[in-house]
Formats: C-alpha cells, structure tokens, sequence
C-alpha cells in the first residue's frame, strides 16, 4: 500500500508546479477580494478546483449573486463526472467509501496520471490526489500571506489582476487551436450582447452554455480529447500544467 | 456581498463534489456520449470567456483604458505561455504605470 502511495505522490510531483501557481494566484486575489484569509483558505481546501474558484472570485468583484456563483461552479466542473467515472471503472475491488475519498480531490491532473500510470491501485490514486491537495491548499496559504506585503499602489492597480488570471488560465490552452479561439470570441460576443438584456453575471453563464453548445459543433474532436494522454505528452514539451483543462 | 461567504464556499463544495461522487456511488452505470463529453470539457474555456470580456473594460468604468492596456498585455505575456503569475504582476505593473503616468 505505502509503495502505491508514494510513487503517486512521486508520479505528480511536475503536476504540483502548476497547481502551486495557481493556488497562490488565487489566495492573493481572493484576500482582494475581501474574503478573509479563513474563508480562502477552507474554499481551496472544500472546492478544490481551481478555474471555478477563479470564476467566484471574478463573479464576487462583478456583484453576482450567491445563486449566479453557486450555479456558475457547477457547470464549470460538471466536466468531473467524466473523469470520475472513468477512473471509477479502474478501481475495481474498492468500497464504497475508499471510492467517495478518491472522488474528492479528483481533479484533471489526478485524472490524467492515474488514467497514465500502468498501477491501477486505489492508493496510487489517493498518493496523487494527495499530493496535488496538499501543494494546492498549501500555496493559497502562501497566496494570502502575500497580500499583507503589498504597498497601497500596488492595491489600487489590482482590479485588472484577476483578468489578467483568466487570461493566464485560458491563453495557452486555446492557442494550439484556431477553432477553440474562434470558439473563445465567439463566446465573449454572446455576453456581450446578452448583457445589454440581461444582469451580469447570469449572462456569463448563459454565454458560457450557448459557447460551449456551439463549440461542439464547431471544434474538432481531437482537439478536446477525452484521451488524457495528448495532454499529458504536451505537457512535458511545455513543462507546463497550467491552463484551463488543468484543476 | 450581501451573502456569507461561508454559505457561498459550501454551496461551491457541494456542487462540485457530486459531479466528482457520483460516479463512486452508480460504479458501471454512467455513459456519456462524445457530444456531451466534449459539451462539458468545452465550458470552462467559454466560462472563461465570457468572465474576461466584456467585464475586463470596466476594470475602471471611468477609465476604460486601464482594462484595455492592462489586459493587453497580460493576454499577450499569457499566449506566450508565461505563467499565470507572470500575467498578474505584469498586468498589474502596468496599470500601476498609467495610474502614476495619467
């Protein structure tokens, strides 16, 4: 059991890079948010998905509503039912609980090396999932402290900071593929015209459905794989995993 | 905020946990087709779409140039694959620049 354990862990080592960054973009801008360093910190450790917490931090500075934020998350990582249910097909011989405890952490990157790994053990799993929590709670934790030593004009400039985190995120995975950038102004157009009509941050979710209905029409199959294994090569050219796909 | 934000990260806990347990609780019993598969890995790129624009031009309503330059260069330094950190920094250094310039 210890050796599964640890060569997850060891198998996700690169992966933590990635997540550490964006643990620590987000405990920085959601201290700017407003949100106390308690609440950053339990959301990293409660949601444990990067991009959504992102988005509620973005939908909070737009004024959204609880409702429009609750309901934005869920769409946004409804994704995971995929990838569970994929990794739920390896893990014969399981419990029920060890199964819900695999569940909880499961994130893209978890996904994508137990999908890779050629040892189907639950604690290679969980010795991956771990390591991805614990670096990624861990760096919002470094994230809010940052924010205590910035300088006042540093804080008035940072109402572009979280932008420019979508951008970070979404940027590098759309770049491989005209379609998907077509896709992502196209998108961005439907807001735009929907906000004229209706509030905020419910046009954002209803852009983001109509977006990614189009999308499937309109994007190739090969360039949304749900094969984790293009991904992952492609990570190693870029020594990168960061983006949207990831967390 | 006219909600705890307490109430908002359990709700966000929740939402995402069942989409992650459900297919631990129904083993062998959940099918997607390519199309709903590819439907829910296309939305957190158009969630992400659709966040930036048009929301990133009234990152100062009175100034619509702080979003515009500011997000310029971000979205340059992220197609250049620099990590999101980098974008953040440089984003916010050069609105610190106008701020001061302007």
């Amino acid at each position: 059991m210890n050796r599964h354990f640890l060569s997850g862990m060891k198998a996700s080592i690169p992966a933590c890079l990635g997540v550490v960054v964006v643990g620590i973009s987000i405990g920085l801008l959601a201290m700017q948010a407003g949100l106390s360093r308690f609440e950053t910190i339990l959301m990293s450790a409660m949601v444990m998905a990067g991009s959504s917490q992102l988005m509620a931090i973005g939908m909070i500075t737009q004024g959204a509503s609880l409702y429009a934020i609750i309901l934005g998350t869920f769409f946004i990582n409804l994704r995971h039912v995929v990838m569970s249910s994929s990794v739920m097909q390896r893990l014969k011989g399981t419990t029920l609980l060890q199964r819900l405890v695999g569940a909880f952490a499961l994130c893209d990157e978890s996904f994508a090396i137990y999908s890779l790994s050629n040892d189907p053990s639950y604690y290679f799993l969980l010795g991956s999932n771990t390591a991805l929590y614990v670096s990624f709670v861990l760096s919002t934790f470094i994230g809010t402290l940052m924010t205590g030593l910035l300088p006042k004009i540093v804080v008035d400039s940072f109402g572009i900071a979280i932008y420019a985190a979508f951008l970070g995120l979404l940027l590098p995975s759309v770049r491989k593929s005209a379609q998907l950038v077509i896709l992502v102004v196209i998108t961005a157009l439907i807001n735009w015209f929907l906000q004229c009509f209706i509030p905020k941050s419910w046009s954002v979710i209803l852009a983001m459905i109509l977006g990614a209905f189009i999308g499937v029409f309109l994007v190739d199959d090969e360039t949304i794989s749900t094969e984790p294994s293009t991904d992952l090569k492609e990570e190693k050219e870029t020594e990168s995993s960061e983006g949207v796909g990831s967390i | 905020m006219n909600y705890p934000i307490i109430l908002m990260i359990l709700g966000m806990a929740i939402v995402t946990y069942i989409p992650r347990a459900l297919p631990a609780a129904v083993i062998h019993r959940l099918k997607f087709s390519p199309k709903v598969e590819k439907f829910l890995r296309l939305i957190p790129y158009t969630a992400m779409a659709a966040l930036i624009f048009p929301g990133v031009i009234t990152v100062d309503a009175s100034r619509p140039e702080i979003g515009i330059v500011g997000g310029t260069v971000a979205g340059i330094l992220a197609w250049l694959r620099c990590p999101v950190i980098v974008c953040v920094v440089a984003a916010i250094a050069t609105d610190m620049l106008i701020y001061a310039a302007l």
